[in-house]
């Protein structure tokens, strides 16, 4: 039968001549017709707003919590719908990228993630409404309530810091939720384990626990419990909240700057120069120390585990502790639902008396309140007042309490309710940061890793592994400092792209107005910086040059001594001096 | 017969496309029969970063208009600009030197002086950025740019940011004969130019100097100023810089100088203003590090008398 021609004049010949052209002219028909509607739709009003939100939350609760406050919104705007659009974190940058620069972007979209901080801020710059004025008035949805008359920034618990981009100089967002990391805990299994209700906040206490958990086999097999759940994502968080705490004081050597944080830059030069040592200063190695001991809580294999591996093991009972924020808590309760008691404690730290670590972990870690959750309104939204409007109901005093209930976060704006459970996740306002900044980038970021990696699976110990980060850093590193400076003055032309942009604000304005002189401000409070970071660069590649050992930023220089002693002597059978506030 | 189908469907395609391609675009197509709207244009796809759209908004512009007007004049600018800034770091020379053509030709015109005035220091400061990473800028070439662009328009904000760069980028070895003259150079600059936009934009490389010539006083005093003359945005209150004014002068004080006076006033400053700040344990300890410091001194004196 295969191959045989059909008679022509058949209903078969009919159908295999004109079959392929039908497809083709129909598939071309409906793509006309469908052109034709959605352009001709375009105009017309229909009575109807769709307002197209995209994000990246696909944690439990958050898109029913955005559909519940979608539909309250249409109680009293009928008219309005609205439509989510959640994309997988993994896609999340290409996504957003893709639909930017196809003009096809929501009119609200969730910004930070995926993209490297310069592309983010050109994005904001090329597709995003600013909202340096929204924030400076009152938001109408706080009508009736202590915030009536207030500028929405400061109804935020950060006054919306980081919703400034400092390089547009303008408010690009709206952030909705405020975030924290914390360890969470099996509640029935630490108590069943250990004896103890509550974890301690004392580092040595807690590991001994690790030790008792771990010394513990599960019932009916042979494993015995893992203390800490480890992952590629869960161990990092260990970092931040305990181990680079340790590094604190390397400000005292390397703050070049005097602005109390340790650049990369500032490491590296600190390094050359021989302020810093990084198999001997005892600040990175007791860092590492920490390190090792943590780790070793985790089960084997961990940096070969995802963060849904390591959850798992913690949802099966077979570990205790989880390190993480407050975006899992919904997640986290709802698999131990009816199997177990889930808590939450701050993350243990050496206690100031500890001979090993104490000096040099004197205070737990500093916290800023920050928000995120960032939403704004791109300009190719047909509808921006009315996406403007949903985003400010959701930042309402109410909208925001209400929101974040239903999610299970924590509500950015102030003299909100949240649970109980959440209501531990307070941040520690006082206290200290790590200041271990090693990553130049380039080789020198690979090779740390690689090497960071063997140090955690216990392949190398510390002496090995320290010795071989400083003389890496010592030779690669400098070609990858040299790197990172050639990498700014490429980056130059984004830096003249924003000025420009500025300057043309500027001569556009109309003269004698208050925009005009804002617009001039904005100008010239940034038409500098090309030269401040030049000379700044300049400045650190210089010292290496002349590869002479300073005096460190933080040591009394012999005149500062000399002055100190005079005036010592000066004051002596004085009054004592006036009390520090808040002492 | 299947000669004539083939030819019918190729008609019947041809005509759909043609009746759909003006609703592809989904807009409707401009019509720029205005220099000044070409203008617009081309800026506001700058700004949207559309680069190669922007550049043919320009030269639309630049052919509607006459060429000794003031659009054309603006639309060499903005040619130049949109040229120049497309710009990835591998590219920088060569568009930069495409740039140049329309810099030059803007700034040497007169119908509009501010024009020529920005397109001169956008000259200075092409020649300033090319090479991308990759070349060591030969400074004083560009300083030497920077100062012709201020001899043409002195009292021109143009003008006066290229001196402040000419200025600033003597810096750029931290010599101490160089800061010396920038010094100089800053205060004649303040003298001629006390209420212009950049009046007061000179501290900064004022603070550099002193740094690099090693006296502590003049740095903290100038740092003084300058967070005294800080101009907080208005409208945008957070970007509120001072705790770390606060702090750098209080280190510095503390550390350079051995004021502790003046280094207790400034830590107690960052506990008395910020609810939440980053360097309060800091300035905390610092405080009660001073007291110990002077205790431990006064019993030291004590013990030799």
């Amino acid at each position: 039968m295969a191959g045989k021609e059909p008679q022509a004049g058949t209903l078969r010949a009919w159908w295999d001549k004109w079959f392929a052209p039908a497809v083709i002219l129909l598939a071309f028909a409906w793509a006309v017709a469908t052109v034709a509607v959605y352009v001709l739709r375009g105009g017309r009003d229909d009575g109807l707003i769709t307002l197209r939100i995209g994000h990246w939350q696909l944690e439990p609760g958050v898109r029913v919590g955005l559909n519940e406050m979608a539909a309250e919104y249409q109680k009293t705007h009928p008219r309005v719908r609205i439509i989510q659009e959640a994309i997988p974190e993994g896609v999340y940058g290409q996504w957003s990228s893709t639909q930017f620069m196809g003009g096809t972007a929501p009119d609200i979209i969730e910004m930070g993630l995926g993209l490297p901080p310069a592309i983010t801020v050109s994005y904001y710059n090329r597709y995003c409404l600013r909202f340096s004025d929204l924030v400076n008035r009152p938001n109408p949805y706080n009508k009736d309530t202590e915030f009536e008359n207030t500028s929405l920034r400061n109804t935020y618990k950060d006054g919306m810091i980081q919703s400034y981009i400092p390089e547009l100089k303008e408010y690009m967002n709206v952030p909705l939720s405020q975030f924290a990391q914390r360890l969470f805990y099996n509640r029935d299994l630490y108590r069943r384990l250990t004896g103890k209700e509550t974890p301690p906040s004392d580092w040595r206490e807690f590991m001994a626990d690790c030790q008792r958990i771990a010394a513990t086999q599960i019932p009916g097999g042979t494993m015995h419990y893992t203390p800490v759940v480890g992952s590629q994502y869960h161990v990092s968080y260990w970092d931040d909240a305990v181990l680079n705490l340790a590094t604190w004081r390397l400000y005292e050597a390397a703050d070049f700057n005097h602005d109390y944080y340790v650049g990369t830059d500032e490491l590296f030069v600190a390094s050359a120069l021989g302020l810093v040592d990084l198999s001997k200063t005892p600040a990175i190695r007791k860092r590492f120390e920490l390190a090792r001991q943590i780790v070793s809580q985790m089960q084997s294999g961990f940096t070969g585990l995802t963060r849904d591996e390591g959850v798992f093991k913690f949802a099966r009972q077979q570990a205790v502790f989880i390190p993480t924020g407050t975006w899992d808590v919904g997640s986290l309760i709802t698999q131990a639902e009816g199997k177990f008691d889930v808590g939450i404690t701050d993350f243990p730290i050496p206690a100031p008396d500890d001979p090993d670590y104490g000096g040099w972990i004197p205070s737990p870690r500093f916290e800023k309140p920050s928000a995120g959750f960032n939403f704004t309104v791109t300009k190719f939204s047909r509808h921006p007042a009315v996406a403007i409007d949903f985003l400010l109901f959701l930042a309402s005093k109410r909208g925001n309490e209400v929101l974040n209930r239903r999610i299970g976060w924590i509500p950015a704006i102030k003299n909100t309710e949240m649970t109980e459970f959440l209501k531990q996740f307070k941040p520690t306002t006082e206290g200290i940061i790590g200041n271990f900044n090693y990553n130049l980038g380039g080789n020198t970021s690979v090779f740390y890793s690689q090497m960071y990696s063997l140090f955690q699976v216990n392949q190398i110990g510390i002496d090995d592994f320290l010795g071989k980060l400083t003389a890496y850093y010592k030779t690669k590193g400098a070609e990858d400092f040299d790197e990172q400076q050639k990498d700014w003055r490429r980056s130059t032309p984004a830096t003249e792209r924003i000025s420009a942009v500025r300057r043309m604000d500027a001569l556009e304005s109309i003269p004698g107005t208050q925009e005009c002189r804002v617009a001039w401000r904005k100008y010239r409070n940034g038409s500098l910086d090309l030269a401040g970071g030049e000379l700044g660069r300049c400045r650190m590649m210089a010292m290496v040059k002349a590869g002479v050992k300073p005096l460190a930023p933080y040591a009394y220089s012999p005149e500062a001594l000399a002055n100190i002693r005079r005036q010592v002597r000066e004051k002596m059978g004085e009054p004592a001096a006036p009390p520090i506030p808040g002492q | 017969m299947r000669s004539w189908s083939r030819r019918g469907i190729g008609m019947v395609l041809t005509a759909g496309v043609a009746a759909v391609l003006p609703l592809a675009g989904c807009s409707p197509a401009h019509s720029l029969s205005k220099p000044t709207d070409a203008l617009t244009e081309g800026w506001d796809l700058f700004r949207l970063g559309d680069y190669p759209v922007a550049e043919a908004a320009f030269v639309r512009a630049a052919a509607l208009s006459k060429p000794d007007s003031a659009e054309h004049q603006r639309a060499l600018y903005g040619r130049g600009m949109t040229i120049w800034l497309s710009t990835a770091g591998g590219t920088i020379t060569r568009n930069s030197q495409r740039a140049e053509t329309f810099f030059e030709r803007a700034a040497v015109a007169t119908a509009d002086p501010n024009i020529a005035a920005w397109s001169a220091l956008a000259l200075a400061r092409t020649f300033h950025l090319m090479g991308g990473g990759d070349v060591v800028p030969d400074y004083a070439a560009v300083r030497e740019g920077y100062n012709r662009v201020y001899r043409r328009f002195p009292q021109h904000a143009a003008g006066q940011e290229a001196r402040l760069y000419a200025i600033a980028l003597r810096l750029v070895d931290s010599k101490p004969a160089e800061a010396e003259i920038a010094l100089t150079e800053l205060d004649a600059f303040d003298r001629a130019h006390p209420s212009d936009l950049h009046a007061g934009n000179t501290q900064p490389f004022r603070a550099m100097c002193y740094e690099i010539l090693n006296r502590p006083a003049e740095l903290i005093k100038i740092k003084i100023t300058m967070m005294e003359q800080y101009q907080l945005d208005t409208l945008a209150p957070q970007t509120d810089d001072r705790a770390r004014q606060c702090w750098e002068i209080a280190s510095l004080a503390e550390f350079r100088l051995g004021d502790f006076a003046l280094a207790r006033k400034y830590y107690r400053m960052i506990l008395a203003e910020y609810d939440v700040e980053v360097r309060s344990y800091a300035a905390r300890r610092a405080l009660a590090r001073m007291d110990r410091m002077e205790a431990e001194l006064a019993r030291a004196e004590k013990g030799v008398k």
